[in-house]
This record gives C-alpha cells, sequence and structure tokens, in this order.
C-alpha cells in the first residue's frame, strides 16, 4: 500500500480520545507478523523477538484525534457538547459533523446576520448547538449522551504531494512509524529491540503514553507527532513543508540523542530542520522521559498546516523522510 | 419536489457574474419546453411558456442562478491565495471550509489557534488573517494554475440528513431555480415568462437589467431561519418546518397587499402549509422586480433555510414541497384576477 492510500486509510478512521480501539484494529492488521497487544486504546506492536542483551526503543504515535462528545440534548432535539482536545473554534459556525459510531450528519448552529453579536468572541463551547434533523424523540433513538462528534472532511490531495485531511495529527506521525517499521522489518539486522506504540488520549491527558511508557519500560523513546508548519501569520521558528521531519532540541529532551539523529540525516543525505522547544515539548514526549526511572527521548515532528481544524495539511516528502529516518537510526 | 435535480444545481459552481454552469444546465434540461428561449446581455436566462388557451395574464417566475463565493485578489510568495468574498458571506463562517479555485481543491486557513494572542482570539473573523492553502509552495508553481480574478466557491457538498432535510452550499437559489424548471414542465393557465436571474448576491443587478414583458411577479426564494434553542419566537424570523414563507415586507421591499392576501387564501384553501416571517429582515430580487416595467405586482414565496450563506445551509423537503405547489396554486389564482 502506498502511503496515500495508508495515510487515507488511517484519516478516514474515527477515534477521538478515549474511544480508539477502531484505530488500533485497523493498525495492528498492518503487522500481520508481529506480536500486537491492544490494551485500553494503546496498540503495542513488538517489531521481531526481544533480545535481552539490546536496549529498547519505543517508537510513540498517538493516534486519538480531536472532537465533541455529546452532553445532552435540547427540547428541540439540538445537541450539546463538550470539548476532547483543543479544536480551533473559529471553524465551528456552520462546519458539518458527525455524530456517533454510525456518522450521522449535523450542522453547527451558528446565528445569521440580524442574531449575530459581534462582541461573543471567541465561539464558546456551551454555546454550540448541533443540528443533526431531527426532533428530540427521533433524536433520542439515534444518539446518546457520551457518544463522539467528528470533525471529519475526506482526506484529498491538493497536489502530488500536499494532502488535507482530518485528524492528520497525528495519523501523519502514525503514518510515518508504520512505514519506519515496514523498512526495518525488511531489514533484519536491529541495533535494538523495537517497539511500538499508537498512544490514545494525547490530546486530553497524555494518559496512554503514561500507561504504555510503564508497561515497556524502555531505554529510549522516538516521539513522533506534528508541528505547526509555516503558514500566514506564523513566525519563523516553525517548520517549511517539505522542508523534511523537525528534529527537536529541549532542555525535557536528550540532547544526545538529538545530535545523533541531526548526524544520521547528514550522513545519509536526508533532508531535516531543528525544533529548539526551549523547556517541554507539548508532545506525549513531556510524560514519556519521566517514565520509571526516565527516558532519553527525541522528538521527531511532521510540518502540519491548520491545526486542530478538520482539513489540516502535511507533506507525503516528510512523512517518507520522517519514516527513513527513524528506520536509519534502528537498523544496525 | 425533485431531489436529485436539485442536488444536481447546488453542486454547480456559479456565482455572480460567473453563472455560466448553471445557466447552461437549466438551458439543457427546459428547452424543450420553452416557447421562448434568450440570453440577455447580464447572462439572464429569460424564457416564456406559452399557455394553450388565450389568456391576457401574463406572469413572470423569478429565481436568481448566483451563489455567493469569493474572488482571488493577490497570490502570496509561499503560494497561497488571498481573497475576498463575493455577496454577503460572513467571515466567522468561512475558515476551515473546502474550496474550489478555478478546478483546483483548496482549503482556507489561517495561523494555528494555539500560536494565537488572546487578543487576537477575541478579534473578530477577517479575511485579512485567511488565505487559501491549494497544496503550491510557491508563486510561481500558483501562477501556473491560478490568475487573479478566479473563482472561489465552496465545494460542492449536496447531502440528506435527518428527518426530510437536506444540507449543501448554494440551496439559495438553486432551490428557486429548481421550482422554476419543474413548473416550466408543467400546462399552464396564462403565458408565464421564467426567469433565471444573475448577481442577485451582489445588488439584484441581474433582476434590474432583465427586461419582463409581465404584470404580476412570483420572486422564488429561500429566506432566514434562526429558530434554534435560545432564540426568542420573535428573533426567529421563519421555523424549519414551518411551511412557506410568504412575505409582506422585507428590508428591500413592501409586497403587493392584494396578492399576499391572495397568496395566504391560496395556501389555506389548498391545505399548504405557510408562515410570514417575523422579522422586517433580509431582501431579494422583488425589491428591482417591484419598480420594473411601471410597476409589477410583485408576491415572493421563500423557503425557510438555516445558515444561510455558508458552505452548509440547511432546509426540509417538506417546506420545498410547501413552496413549489403554493407557487403553482398561485399561477392559477393569478391568472383567474385578470
Amino acid at each position: 500500500m502506498d502511503l496515500y492510500n495508508l495515510l487515507q486509510k488511517l484519516t478516514e478512521a474515527d477515534g477521538v480520545s478515549g474511544d480508539e480501539t477502531a484505530i488500533c484494529e485497523i493498525i495492528a492488521g498492518e503487522f500481520p507478523d508481529c506480536k500486537t497487544t491492544i490494551n485500553d486504546g494503546n496498540l503495542i506492536v513488538n517489531l521481531g523477538e526481544f533480545d535481552p542483551q539490546k536496549k529498547t526503543v519505543l517508537i510513540d504515535a498517538h493516534i486519538d484525534r480531536i472532537g465533541f462528545i455529546v452532553t445532552s440534548l435540547t427540547e428541540n432535539g439540538f445537541l450539546r457538547v463538550g470539548n476532547i482536545g483543543k479544536t480551533d473554534m473559529r471553524i465551528l459556525p456552520a462546519a458539518r459533523v458527525f455524530v456517533g459510531k454510525k456518522r450521522l450528519p449535523g450542522i453547527i448552529c451558528t446565528k445569521p446576520p440580524h442574531l449575530s453579536d459581534k462582541d461573543a468572541k471567541p465561539f464558546l463551547i456551551s454555546n454550540i448547538l448541533i443540528n443533526v434533523g431531527m426532533d428530540k424523540k427521533s433524536a433520542e433513538k439515534e444518539i446518546s449522551v457520551g457518544d463522539r462528534v467528528l470533525l471529519h472532511e475526506k482526506c484529498t490531495r491538493l497536489s502530488d504531494d500536499i494532502v488535507a485531511a482530518s485528524a492528520l495529527d497525528n495519523r501523519a506521525g502514525a503514518a510515518a512509524v508504520i512505514s519506519a517499521a515496514r523498512k526495518i522489518l525488511s531489514d533484519k539486522k536491529q541495533k535494538y529491540n523495537v517497539v511500538l506504540l499508537f498512544s490514545s488520549c494525547e490530546e486530553i491527558t497524555e494518559r496512554g503514553a503514561i500507561i504504555s511508557a510503564y508497561n515497556i519500560n524502555p531505554d529510549i523513546a522516538l516521539v513522533v507527532d506534528v508541528t505547526f508548519a509555516k503558514t500566514q501569520g506564523e513566525n519563523d521558528s516553525c517548520g517549511i513543508t517539505k522542508g523534511g521531519p523537525m528534529v527537536g532540541i529541549s532542555a525535557s529532551l536528550d540532547t544526545n540523542l538529538s545530535r545523533e539523529f541531526l548526524n544520521i540525516a547528514k550522513e545519509k543525505n536526508i533532508p531535516v530542520q531543528v525544533e529548539i522547544m526551549p523547556s517541554k515539548t507539548g508532545t506525549n514526549a513531556d510524560v514519556i522521559t519521566i517514565s520509571r526511572g526516565g527516558v532519553k527521548a527525541v522528538t521527531l515532528s511532521i510540518p502540519l498546516k491548520f491545526m486542530h481544524t478538520a482539513s489540516e495539511i502535511v507533506s507525503l516528502f516528510d512523512i517518507e523522510k520522517t519514516a527513513l529516518l527513524i528506520a536509519e537510526f534502528c537498523e544496525e | 419536489m425533485n431531489i436529485k435535480n436539485l442536488e444536481k444545481l447546488c453542486n454547480l459552481y456559479g456565482g455572480s457574474g460567473d453563472e455560466k454552469a448553471v445557466r447552461d444546465f437549466i438551458y439543457e434540461n427546459i428547452k424543450a419546453y420553452a416557447d421562448e428561449i434568450s440570453v440577455d446581455n447580464l447572462g439572464n436566462l429569460i424564457t416564456l411558456k406559452k399557455a394553450k388557451q388565450k389568456s391576457n395574464v401574463k406572469i413572470a417566475l423569478t429565481a436568481h442562478m448566483d451563489e455567493v463565493g469569493f474572488i482571488v485578489t493577490s497570490i502570496r510568495p509561499d503560494g497561497t491565495l488571498k481573497f475576498a468574498p463575493v455577496g454577503g458571506v460572513n467571515a466567522d463562517s468561512v475558515l476551515g471550509r473546502r474550496v474550489v479555485v478555478n478546478g483546483n481543491k483548496g482549503v482556507v486557513g489561517a495561523k494555528a489557534i494555539h500560536n494565537m494572542t488572546e487578543a487576537e482570539q477575541k478579534a473578530p473573523a477577517n479575511f485579512d488573517d485567511f488565505s487559501i492553502d491549494i497544496g503550491q509552495l510557491n508563486s510561481t508553481d500558483t501562477e501556473k494554475i491560478i490568475s487573479l480574478g478566479d473563482r472561489v466557491y465552496f465545494e460542492e457538498n449536496f447531502i440528506s440528513f435527518g428527518d426530510g432535510m437536506i444540507a449543501s452550499k448554494a440551496i439559495d437559489d438553486r432551490f428557486g431555480c429548481a421550482v422554476l424548471m419543474s413548473l416550466i414542465k408543467k400546462e399552464l393557465p396564462c403565458n408565464v415568462t421564467f426567469a433565471f436571474l444573475t448577481q442577485e448576491e451582489i445588488g439584484c443587478r441581474g433582476a434590474k437589467a432583465a427586461v419582463l414583458d409581465a404584470k404580476f411577479a412570483i420572486v422564488v426564494e429561500t429566506t432566514t431561519a434562526a429558530d434554534f434553542d435560545g432564540v426568542p419566537d420573535e428573533q426567529k424570523c421563519t421555523k424549519i418546518g414551518g411551511g412557506a414563507v410568504i412575505s409582506f415586507m422585507d428590508k428591500g421591499a413592501i409586497y403587493d397587499k392584494n396578492l399576499f392576501e391572495v397568496c395566504k387564501k391560496t395556501a389555506d384553501e389548498n391545505n399548504i402549509k405557510w408562515q410570514t416571517k417575523t422579522l422586517i429582515a433580509g431582501g431579494n430580487d422583488a425589491s428591482a422586480i417591484s419598480l420594473k416595467s411601471g410597476g409589477i405586482r410583485t408576491c415572493a414565496i421563500s423557503l425557510p433555510c438555516r445558515y444561510l450563506h455558508t458552505a452548509n445551509c440547511v432546509a426540509r423537503i417538506s417546506d420545498m414541497e410547501a413552496v413549489e405547489n403554493l407557487t403553482e396554486k398561485m399561477i392559477d389564482a393569478i391568472a383567474n384576477l385578470g
């Protein structure tokens, strides 16, 4: 399966935080010959036999996506919701959403000009009403409190290399890890025991990474996620789309490990960018590094435009190069 | 209501002054039913359907073909596009939408929410902060496929959902076009001009230019429904499921008092659900048509519609049927007025 098709498959799947079982199963299907374990929304994949002489590398990509959770139905059949993750609220007026496992379409209410209150900024979660086109009685038959609500647009290519889709944060990272694993599996000589973690709940508590890092107990962790790409209004420290993965350097990461990645990139001619995050990283690395006696970690981030909207944008080139860099690190 | 035809109409791209795709589609589908058919210099498609029996009454039925959209104003060095609305699109409902620019897919984007200051987050949405990403990484590549002045539309997205509801871009006023396309196929009691008009969204300019040989006009339109929780009844304007909207006055026109009464009576006599607006709000081609040719007696029959001028207008099929039925019955009623 080529990378775009893989990305399409991953981004079409649901999996708002706390509801990751389906996406775990989809990804597990990519590893028919490996030991896979699904635990509480986390998928753990062991690449090859465990060798006690070798250090263990955990490669993490979170697989949960932002969305909403139904909190109540109004007397007129509209839904009230709560936030899961930091959705960009600016995209919500008149946005199309999908409710529950059946993905019932809904439209977020927006006030027409004669009612709009220019001071009612920002668009607050408490003001959101979702129009599902049913009265309360019909809606109650189809929708339950606790159902997840997806912000979802089809995965599409804007150009040969550039893809727009929902949940590229962090299905783009997951695609890079899956691609890297394929490369590692096709080369029998692994320098490390490699364990993949497709983790749950990064967007709300980082719970998946916390509990799984404890269970896996790695020596080294590579945290693969997305980061801000430069676009109108963003500052110069953002990544350049199609500039290659961003290798993180941060007080909370292991600088020697970061340097090692930059050296590999130079040696193997893989384009990379440096991402400086002075204290913490805002990724699962923040919790993995302080797990069970501490873990040395580096972040590898794919530049992404329009984070936490329904149409995030990434470059396939950047995902491929991320996979290549990971594979080069893991191979003898 | 022929929903399949409405879906085709809504999924076409045609903004003010760029209605060709819509006009061509309508032309091809109605020419067999028209006795006279022509396109004027402003792009209005004017057709005459003659009655079998002789009648002195002349009625015009109008709907506008244009939808709200945008126009490319400049190309940024990073290959993204700056753009401005054509018609009344609120900047609030534009960010994150999928769009089509001259056949190319794009996304309306801005700085990530994470990187905005509190003051920036509280500021009203502004087109200046948005750009369209079409997947090109520099202006040279973008210029190969995009020219300044190219039109931008919300991507086609028609769906049926819920209990007999639809959501789509451009229901305003492809719905009206669909009603006219359906009625021109019927046998009519008097001569009826079916006028598919241009440029309504930028000031009813098609209607102003159109030559309409008629004493009466029925404008078939969409109108605002703000009927959701928390909105006081008098502010809802109209309600989804409340039936056809018969206008007495809006911001553009005071409607013919007598026709307003005939319209209500016709609806009642035929058991067609109807409502009036609870506010003096909105406006449509009636503002121009009622002033034409020494005065045309005009009424408007509208579809209540939520989230007008966004990518997801929402309407109910039962209301569409009410508008279509009432429009047909009103042709008969006006023909009898003589």
